[in-house]
């Protein structure tokens, strides 16, 4: 393991992070709503692959997408939407009461000790193998999807009336409603793109590890709801920059440390992390003299 | 919605109801009046005014229209149908554009595309021809300045974006919240002599202002509104009566209020 073959690894997993980020900094940007439960849209996304790891992995892989999506619609549509005028820190618990309520069903469904989505580890043989530094095949997948949703996001974004809606939308959700933008439109598009955001996430980190657990999505949503912050929430840029960070940073460490020390990886994370908040509250990668105006 | 062929019977049979009905409507913020049950109308291609203080009303009146505001009694017509219960965005998208107090125009977008946010709402059905306006025509910076931000634009230039953008959606009714507030006089003059074009072309408009004389003088008629009521009817012949405005505009304080 040298120092090259760490920064490979850590850009990849970066890449896996910044997926999360685009989802849930998509959802906070048009409904300020801080979604601790798209966690479990990868988690279920990954519990799909395991029930469908015999069926062709196209097929399984359009299933996982599918049921990340539909559960993302059904969220906003059962939970969300009656909540849309209460106060944030209401719509904050009713977030953390689907997650768990999703997770209760994981663990009657699946049990704790986790399945195997064993559909995609063919990926972990290498691809490139040059003076000591193995580039794996989930590697590039891993650079290669995240680059394509970022890049097919911004698009959608700039390019299209419902990207232009949901623009208008995140910098004043009122004046965008004034002009006839339809509210349900916008959040629903917003919560479909975070569901297919969280069924790459799952299938990229199956392809590297096929262990799926109730809490396979958790952990990784709120690392990059740490990113997002450091990165400054408030803009898709910077926080797709900084779930990008924090995934690489966690990917970087775990690699630097020693396994006896590894215990300490999540400590010496959020050490980082205190840091940047206290040196640049705004967000490590927010324009100076930034301002909440633009958001997406 | 009404359908354009009930409409059509509406004109010929009886007479066509006001293109805005508000009828003894109430609204409160937590308990609080805001507007206390307040009723008048606008007739198509009218444009009538709605002065008065700061905090009277006004402002929540055009809001309620637009189903934006928490109504506790009385209801909005629009073309006769009730506005009761519908959601703002279905509103905008029946022909009522409302320009809000403070612009709202969206500053991280281009000129460009907040014009066409303008356009969500525009019904190419035919059924309103009467408001087929050139808004690059009568606003020729919002065609100058399309590609920049629209942060970047000046206040007066933000206000021009913000009424361009409502006559996109080709408004029957065209609400407007204080447009001359904060700009320097000779700004003040383009948006007024705008209004003025907008209503020979038969938009109906209903004016909300701060600046009494001048509005008194352009509407077909004016209400003086207080602490949620209406106080007063001035016609544009009042205008130079300065009294009788001020009366109507402080009278209340005469009367024991507060």
């Amino acid at each position: 393991m040298n120092w090259i073959q760490t920064l490979v690894d850590a850009i990849g997993l970066g890449s896996v992070y910044a997926l999360v980020a685009i989802g849930l900094a998509l959802i906070f940007g048009v409904m300020r709503l801080v979604n601790f439960a798209h966690g479990e849209l990868i988690t279920a996304a990954g519990y799909t692959l395991v029930v469908a790891h015999a069926l062709p992995v196209p097929v399984a892989i359009a299933l996982a997408v599918l049921v990340a999506v539909v559960l993302a619609w059904l969220m906003e549509r059962v939970a969300f939407r009656r909540l849309r005028n209460a106060q944030p820190a209401t719509t904050l618990v009713a977030t953390f009461a689907v997650a768990f309520a999703l997770e209760a069903v994981w663990l009657i469904a699946f049990g704790a000790r986790g399945e195997s989505a064993d559909l995609l580890s063919s990926l972990n043989e290498p691809a490139i193998q040059t003076g000591g530094v193995t580039i794996r095949w989930v590697t590039i997948a891993m650079l290669g999807v995240g680059g394509i949703l970022l890049g097919a996001t911004t698009l959608l974004l700039n390019r299209t009336k419902i990207g232009l809606q949901m623009r208008a939308a995140a910098a004043d959700f009122r004046a965008a409603r004034l002009l006839g933008v339809r509210a349900d439109a916008v959040i629903s598009a917003a919560f479909v793109i975070s569901g297919v955001m969280a069924a790459a996430v799952a299938i990229l980190l199956t392809a590297q590890q096929p262990l799926v657990t109730p809490t396979f999505g958790l952990e990784i949503t709120i690392l990059a709801l740490v990113g997002i912050v450091v990165g400054g929430m408030d803009r898709l840029t910077t926080a797709t920059m900084g779930g990008f960070a924090i995934g690489f940073l966690n990917s970087l460490l775990g690699n630097l440390l020693p396994s006896s020390e590894r215990v300490y990886l999540p400590s010496a994370v959020f050490l980082i992390v205190i840091i940047v908040l206290l040196v640049r509250p705004v967000g490590l990668f927010a324009p100076r003299g930034a301002s909440t105006a633009e958001r997406l | 919605m009404p359908e354009p062929a009930a409409a059509a019977t509406a004109a010929t049979a009886t007479p066509a109801p006001p293109v805005l009905e508000i009828d003894r409507l109430a609204v409160s913020f937590a308990g609080v009046p805001a507007v206390r049950e307040i009723s008048f109308s606008v007739k198509r291609g009218e444009m009538v005014g709605l002065i008065g203080p700061n905090g009277a009303g006004k402002s929540t009146t055009l809001l309620s229209i637009m189903g934006a505001a928490p109504v506790v009694g009385g209801e909005v017509r629009v073309d006769g149908a009730s506005l009761r219960g519908r959601r703002t965005e279905d509103i905008a998208r029946s022909g009522v554009a409302l320009v809000p107090e403070g612009r709202h125009i969206f500053p991280g977008l281009t000129v460009a595309e907040n014009l066409e946010l303008g356009e969500i709402s525009r019904r190419d059905d035919g059924s309103h021809p009467d408001s087929e306006i050139d808004v690059r025509e009568l606003f020729p910076i919002v065609e100058e300045f399309r590609h920049r931000q629209a942060g970047a634009l000046s206040g007066g230039q933000q206000q021009q974006l913000a009424i361009a953008r409502a006559l996109l959606s080709r408004p029957h009714l065209l609400l407007l919240d204080e447009p001359s507030l904060g700009l320097a006089p000779s700004v003040v003059e383009v948006v007024w002599s705008a209004l003025r074009q907008i209503r020979e072309r038969g938009v109906t408009i209903l004016l909300v202002e701060q600046r009494a004389q001048i509005t008194v003088q352009l509407a077909d008629r004016s209400y003086v509104m207080n602490n949620g009521e209406l106080r007063a009817e001035l016609a544009p012949s009042e205008a130079e009566d300065l009294e009788k405005i001020t009366t109507a505009y402080f009278g209340a304080t005469a009367e024991g209020e507060r």
